[in-house]
Order: structure tokens, then C-alpha cells, then sequence
């Protein structure tokens, strides 16, 4: 029998619910509060989920942080809330979130939509350094959802489309997979600007309009960097395609770390990939009439960005141009206390950490304790959940059940708080290292 | 097949065929001026098949001999001595098969009326396999509820590497009793369920067990254990799974029952009888006559009341769009109606124009139906999702 550890004994916790490092990874399981950020989440949803249905129009949006002085300003959570969101509304196609808005049921299920996440990092094995190998895992994480049951994304697409096609007369059945492929052929004819669906890619057509989805994800798993960093788009125009098919009116589309394209590459390879996002994404279809594009952005990034956006004509995304405001969410973080206490309390009553005899609340801290915390770490979010994470950690070593206002001194706050400031450096510092590359 | 009964032992033997095969082949005899052999039949029934199959000189012998031996069976068709393996094919092919009177009878029907010869054959299935008739009977006393194994979960992950076989045993009968205990189980059925459980898991025993993956595990503990414990605790004379799954399938093709697993307030495949029949099915002595179906005709009257009250069940909240499959699976059960019959009255109901007292709207469905079940559809139209709205 396994012995209980401190955090079993003392706070009826699984292990520390706080994260060390609190940055966000699409992949991980992490403690998803959307309450701590409060009426911002609204704010995001409703610009960047329910605007374009209202308006009919796509659009190019942007997530900011900003703190003066810190051209990065990092750790306010604006991966969670983009990444996060994306899988929420990929659960149910858009449904809960559109009923929260204010949306009416029938208009929520009239309008399904999907959305997605990806995350430019150049120094993942086989990094995501350019357009065409965002594009294409923009389409993996579409697929990588499923709904609460667990059913995932492509056969619910694909159910519809079949339902919505033998509908129409245009699929007889015994024969749903090959009219898929037949209507999605014909939807590009109509294109202005067509693409050839050969080889790889005529073999990723047929695998989405077959049943089997996990011979999709095989087959995805199995296609090289070298063709999908140059054929990623297509991927994806193949994805919406399909998905319009299944009635999906409209997909918002969230792009982060732009920083990290922007810091590792040439002048001459950001502007030829504006150049691709204007015109492949923004300007052709299936995009042009029902897809947006979110960016987050920080001072840094936008600055490195901001030369071949304007030359190629591109909407401004500055935070601070009152024009901007239907298009531009700026991340406060944890401005309140409230939020903090929120985000603290559903962390440690999560059941994935939280045993079933512990009771609600945030013990063990105290109100005064966490309300600390909260003004030495405000308002970054990542801060405050390292310096709980630390905090916990050195109360399991010294055995101390109550966090309160006298196990979290002055000083040790200080240390901890300076600590992140530290940490944050250092792992930028190592992104610019080539030797880690 | 055997079981012991109160007074004499029953024993049947159910063909592991469709029923719309045993009509065809006997449509196909009539054509041939009534008189084939065994290998004719054979190749039509191959030429008739859907599935792929290997073009073997061997394919669906087996099928075609147990279409042959139940027509026989039945007094509809005299035989010759027909292969019961592959090594007899070469010298029984040409076994011959005739037609007889009554055979020639129910060919004609199905020539002009393939509905009644259903019905006929239907009847002559009751009076003359026990275990069908025995089904039947059960079913119009109650619908039969079968608490499914599907998945290792439902008993704890852990129960798969559990030594003691007591405690898997017990588990497996916990389990299947609380979801038993939503429908009207009796106490004195749970006791031999209960024992049979216990039984069967110790025939099993951890040697067969142990090395299975996690699908034939619970195939086995589906197959072997929960489906022939029901069949005893319920009295019925055939106790293998197999059995049961012919017999069901051939009360459906017949339309004399229908299953459903989609039911939301009862985590349960409920099987029910879908019409009655004269005399009525509950007097297990008498001799079946006539087939009533529940058409709808017979549905049409209730259904609206039906799907109102069905409606309101799964609606959360009430007029908002409601899970078709689940409407479906309660109105089902509570009409005693085919599925098609539900849709045809769906159907009738939307075509008409909506009035004040009532408005369907429908949605197209973005998941499959349930497992074992078909889409609903009303002419092209599958629908996911259900909302009735009344002013």
C-alpha cells in the first residue's frame, strides 16, 4: 500500500494543482478557469465568435497584453483563453458558447461553427515556422476534438454532411464517401483560384469523407514536414471545404506566438508570408466569406510585423487605436481580486487533483494569505500560479498544513515574485540561444 | 440446444438466416417450376448477397442449408439429403428440393402480396419453433430488459485483473441488477439470475479469462455470462447468446419486435413486441392464427399525445430542440411500434402545415445513431434533433 503524501494528508489533494511553469500547452491537462478572466472572456467571444455571424463578415483580430515598460508581456493567459476556447466550442460546434452570448437556440444551432489553435514555434522538432505548417496543424487540432462523448469532430462533420447531401438528392446511399469528394472537387471548380488535388492531398480528401477517422489520423500522422510546410494551406482549404458541407458557418481561426515567427525570421520571409495571409487566407476562398484569423500580439511582435502588414494593405490591429476596438481584445489579467480568488479556488477543488473528501475553498491558504500573493504577482496570471505552485511545495517540505500571512512572509514573496521575473528571462533568453536550437 | 422445462425437455433449432431469405428461396423454387437443387439455391442465394463474398464454390452453403432444412421443417419444401459439411458439397449438391402444396401456396402470396406472406410465415414460425413462440410470449407479457456489458468500465477497469472469481461475480450481478431494478424486475427472477451469474463465471473460470483483451473480455463476459444468466432467471428454453440474437433479429425482420438501447431514462436495451396477434400470444397453449400489426393505422391515433408526452421527457428545457433517438426509443415503447412506423406517422405529421397547437422543427444530425439502430428518416430527411413548439 502506498503511503499518502503531504498533500494527501494535510489538504486532500491528488499533487499540486498549480502548475510550475503555467505555460500553456494545447496538449497538456490543464485546470481551465474561464471565470478568472472575467468579463473579458464575453469580450473575446463576442468579437471574435459571434461578430462575424451578426455581421456576415470575417474578420482579422488580435490578442494583446500589454505592460509598460515590457514589450513581451508575457504570462496573461492569452494562449489558455485562445487554445482553450478553441476546444470549447469545437465540443458542441460553437453551441454552449453562442447560448452564453445571448444567442437563442434556434439561431445557436442554425449557425454551427468551429474554431482552432495554433501555435508558431520554430523550435519544436519539425518546427511550425511558416504559413503552410501552421495551416496544417490548424486542421490537426480541428481533428484532434471531440464532443463530450467523446465522438470525435470529423465523424460528426461527416455525419451532417451525409445527411445534408442525401437531402439535397445529391448523394444516393452506399455512396456517401464519393459524393463527399465529388461535391468538395466541384466546390473548388467554382474557385477562382482552383488547386490540385493530387496525390497526398487526393488521398486526404478520401479519408475525410470515409467513416474511418482513425485511419484519417494515421494518415495525417504520416505526412512529412517537407510536404506539409509547403502544402499546408491546401490542407486546410481541403478541411473548410468539407466542414462547409456539413453546414459549419464559420471558423475563427487563433494564431499564436507570432513573436516567435516574427524574432526567427528574415524581413524578406515576414512579408512573403503577410503576402500569403492576405491572399491566400484573407482574399481567396473557402476563407475569404467564413473564416477569421486572430493574432495574438505583444509591442514586440507587432513592431517586427508591422512594415509588411501596412505594405500589404492589412487591417491595423493596434491596442490603442480606438478604431481597432471591434476587432482587438487587450488582456488585463488579474486585476481583481476576485478573479484571483476564483481562479485559485477552482484550481484546488478540480477533481482532477481534489479527493472527494476535501472540502470547498481555498485552503489551504487563507483570504488574506492568497490576497498576498495576488498584489505581489498582479495581474499576470502565469506569476500567480507559479508563485501558489512554489508556495505549496514549500509547505510540503516543511510540513506546514495553513498557508496563512505568517508562512507567506514579505520576504519570501519577494524571493518568489523575483524568481518568475527570472524565470521568464531565462526562457526567453534560451529561445534566442541557437545552440538550443 | 436443450433445456429442462417443468415437464419435458424443448428443443428447437433456429436457422441463421434472414427471413427475407427463406421467402426468396422459396419465390425462387416456384420459379423454377418448383423443383431445384441444392446447389442452384446455393448460387442464388450468392447472386443475391449484398456482402462480398469469396467466389468460392463453398460460399453460403451454410446459409443455404439452413434455408432449406427450416422450409423443410416448416412442411414447405421436401428435400433430399442436404450437406451438413464442406467435404459432402461435391456429392450432395445436387440434392433436390421440391415445393410442396402448401409451399407452392405461400410462394404465390409472397409473388403478390410479399407483406401477408411475411405474416404467414410468421405464424407458421410460432406453431412451429418453440423457442420463437417462447419469445413471444415472453415479450407480450412485458418488454425484456437486457443490462449490456459494452465496455470494462461499467464493472471498474480493475475488475478485468481481478483473481477471485466471487468477486466478479458479484460485481457483474450488482451492477445488472441496479440497472435492472428501472423496470419492473422481479425479486423472484434476480435470485436465479444471481445464480446462474455465479455459475457461469466459475465454467468460465480465470484461465479463460485471463489473456483476453479488453474487446473479448467483455464479449465473453457479455456472451457467456450476462445474456444466458437473463435467459434462465426469464424462464426461457434456449440459453445461448447466439440463439437469442436469431430469434431477435427474426421477430424484427418479421416486425413482431423491436429493441432499443436510447431510451433516457433507462440504461437498458429494451426489447418489445410491435403487434399482436389472435389468439393473443399470452395463451401459450393455443395455435397462433392471425398477425396484427401495430401500422400506422394503429399508431396514428395516439401518436401525437405520444410524442408530446415523449417530448416533454427529454426536452431539457421543454422547447428546446430534444434528442430524436430518445423521443423515438419512448414513444417505441410506449406505442409498441416499429421504428418505421414512428417515422411514418413523424412524417405524416410534418407534412401537413403547422398549426397553433403544433409545430415540429427538425434538425439534421451531427452523430450516428445509436449502435443496433437505424437513422430516422423521412423521405431524404434524416433528423438529429427534435422541437415541438405549440402556441
Amino acid at each position: 500500500m502506498p503511503l499518502k503524501s503531504f498533500f494527501q494528508t494535510a489538504w486532500d489533494l491528488n499533487g499540486n494543482p498549480f502548475s510550475g511553469k503555467a505555460t500553456y500547452a494545447e496538449d497538456s491537462q490543464i485546470v481551465y478557469v474561464p471565470e478568472m478572466f472575467g468579463s473579458q472572456r464575453e469580450e473575446f467571444l463576442r468579437k471574435f465568435v459571434q461578430a462575424p455571424l451578426e455581421n456576415g463578415q470575417p474578420l482579422i483580430g488580435a490578442v494583446w497584453s500589454v505592460v509598460p515598460g515590457d514589450p513581451k508581456a508575457r504570462g496573461f493567459g492569452k494562449s489558455t483563453l485562445m487554445g482553450e476556447e478553441a476546444k470549447r466550442i469545437n465540443q458542441d460546434f460553437g453551441f454552449a458558447t453562442l447560448i452564453h452570448l445571448g444567442v437563442s437556440e434556434t439561431d445557436a444551432r442554425a449557425n454551427p461553427v468551429l474554431a482552432s489553435y495554433v501555435s508558431f514555434n520554430t523550435k519544436a522538432n519539425e518546427g511550425i515556422a511558416n504559413i503552410d505548417a501552421a495551416c496544417f496543424q490548424l486542421v490537426r487540432f480541428l481533428l484532434r476534438c471531440a464532443d463530450a462523448k467523446g465522438v470525435k469532430t470529423h465523424l460528426r462533420l461527416r455525419e451532417r454532411a451525409v445527411a445534408k447531401l442525401l437531402k439535397e438528392g445529391n448523394a444516393v446511399k452506399d455512396q456517401e464517401s464519393r459524393a463527399i469528394v465529388m461535391a468538395v472537387e466541384e466546390r473548388f471548380r467554382q474557385l477562382a483560384v482552383t488547386i490540385d488535388i493530387r496525390n497526398l492531398l487526393e488521398e486526404f480528401l478520401m479519408h475525410l469523407a470515409s467513416p474511418d477517422t482513425d485511419a484519417l489520423e494515421k494518415f495525417l500522422s504520416t505526412v512529412g514536414a517537407w510536404h506539409h510546410n509547403r502544402n499546408g494551406l491546401k490542407y486546410l482549404q481541403l478541411f473548410v471545404a468539407f466542414a462547409e458541407l456539413a453546414d459549419i458557418q464559420h471558423f475563427t481561426f487563433f494564431i499564436d506566438q507570432v513573436e516567435d515567427f516574427t524574432s526567427e525570421s528574415q524581413p524578406s520571409k515576414i512579408r512573403k508570408n503577410v503576402k500569403i495571409i492576405r491572399d491566400a487566407l484573407l482574399e481567396s476562398e473557402p476563407f475569404a466569406s467564413r473564416a477569421s484569423f486572430v493574432f495574438q500580439l505583444h509591442p514586440d511582435a507587432y513592431r517586427k510585423l508591422r512594415d509588411a502588414w501596412t505594405h500589404e494593405d492589412l487591417h491595423d490591429l493596434n491596442y490603442d487605436s480606438p478604431l481597432n476596438k471591434p476587432y482587438v481584445v487587450v488582456l488585463k489579467g488579474l486585476d481583481n481580486f476576485k478573479a484571483a480568488c476564483l481562479l485559485a479556488e477552482r484550481c484546488l477543488n478540480h477533481p482532477q487533483y481534489a479527493l472527494p473528501e476535501r472540502e470547498r475553498g481555498i485552503h489551504p491558504f487563507t483570504d488574506s494569505s492568497l490576497e498576498k500573493v495576488w498584489q505581489t504577482t498582479k495581474p499576470r496570471p502565469r506569476w500567480f500560479i507559479r508563485v501558489l505552485h512554489d508556495l505549496l511545495e514549500l509547505a510540503k517540505d516543511e510540513r506546514v498544513s495553513v498557508l496563512d500571512e505568517k508562512f507567506i512572509n514579505p520576504t519570501k514573496l519577494k524571493a518568489l515574485s523575483s524568481k518568475m521575473q527570472q524565470d521568464d528571462e531565462e526562457e526567453l533568453e534560451d529561445q534566442r540561444d541557437d545552440r538550443l536550437a | 440446444m436443450q433445456k429442462e422445462s417443468k415437464d419435458q425437455k424443448v428443443t428447437d433449432s433456429i436457422p441463421r438466416v434472414a427471413v427475407l431469405q427463406i421467402l426468396q428461396v422459396l419465390h425462387h423454387i416456384a420459379d423454377s417450376g418448383g423443383k431445384s437443387t441444392f446447389e442452384k439455391v446455393r448460387l442464388f442465394l450468392l447472386q443475391r448477397s449484398q456482402r462480398a463474398t469469396p467466389s468460392s464454390r463453398f460460399a453460403m452453403y451454410t446459409i443455404a442449408r439452413d434455408v432449406l432444412i427450416d422450409l423443410q421443417k416448416l412442411q414447405l419444401v421436401q428435400t433430399g439429403i442436404l450437406p451438413r459439411t464442406q467435404s459432402q458439397m461435391e456429392s450432395l449438391a445436387e440434392a433436390p428440393c421440391e415445393l410442396t402444396e402448401a409451399g407452392h401456396s405461400l410462394a404465390e402470396v409472397y409473388k403478390e402480396r410479399p407483406g401477408h406472406a411475411f405474416d404467414q410465415l410468421l405464424v407458421t414460425w410460432i406453431n412451429n419453433h418453440p423457442y420463437f413462440h417462447a419469445f413471444i410470449v415472453r415479450l407480450h407479457q412485458q418488454p425484456l430488459c437486457v443490462p449490456d456489458i459494452t465496455s470494462v468500465k461499467q464493472l471498474g477497469s480493475e475488475v478485468r485483473s481481478e483473481e477471485n472469481l466471487n468477486t466478479l461475480s458479484h460485481r457483474i450481478v450488482d451492477h445488472c441488477l441496479k440497472r435492472l431494478s428501472n423496470m419492473p424486475f422481479p425479486r423472484t427472477k434476480e435470485e436465479p439470475f444471481t445464480h446462474a451469474v455465479g455459475e457461469r463465471v466459475q465454467e468460465l473460470g480465470r484461465m479463460t479469462l485471463s489473456g483476453l483483451d479488453a474487446k473479448k473480455w467483455v464479449d465473453t463476459i457479455q456472451d457467456k455470462v450476462v445474456i444466458p444468466s437473463l435467459l434462465t432467471a426469464e424462464e426461457l428454453p434456449f440459453t445461448d447468446a447466439v440463439t437469442f440474437q436469431h430469434v431477435l433479429k427474426a421477430a424484427k425482420d418479421f416486425f413482431a419486435a423491436s429493441w432499443t438501447a436510447s431510451h433516457p431514462e433507462l440504461s437498458l436495451r429494451v426489447i418489445f413486441s410491435t403487434c399482436d396477434f389472435q389468439p393473443p400470444a399470452i395463451d401459450s397453449q393455443a395455435s397462433i392464427t392471425e398477425v396484427i400489426h401495430h401500422g400506422k393505422s394503429f399508431a396514428a391515433p395516439l401518436f401525437v399525445a405520444a410524442l408530446r408526452s415523449a417530448y416533454s421527457r427529454v426536452a431539457k428545457p421543454v422547447g428546446s430542440y430534444a434528442d430524436a433517438y430518445a423521443v423515438r426509443a419512448i414513444v417505441c415503447i410506449d406505442l409498441q411500434i416499429q421504428p418505421r412506423v414512428f417515422a411514418a406517422c413523424l412524417g405524416d405529421l410534418m407534412s401537413t402545415d403547422p398549426t397553433p397547437e403544433l409545430t415540429i422543427y427538425t434538425e439534421l444530425p451531427f452523430d450516428s445513431p445509436p449502435p443496433g439502430e437505424d437513422y430516422i428518416e423521412i423521405d431524404r430527411n434524416r433528423i438529429g434533433l427534435l422541437k415541438l413548439a405549440s402556441s
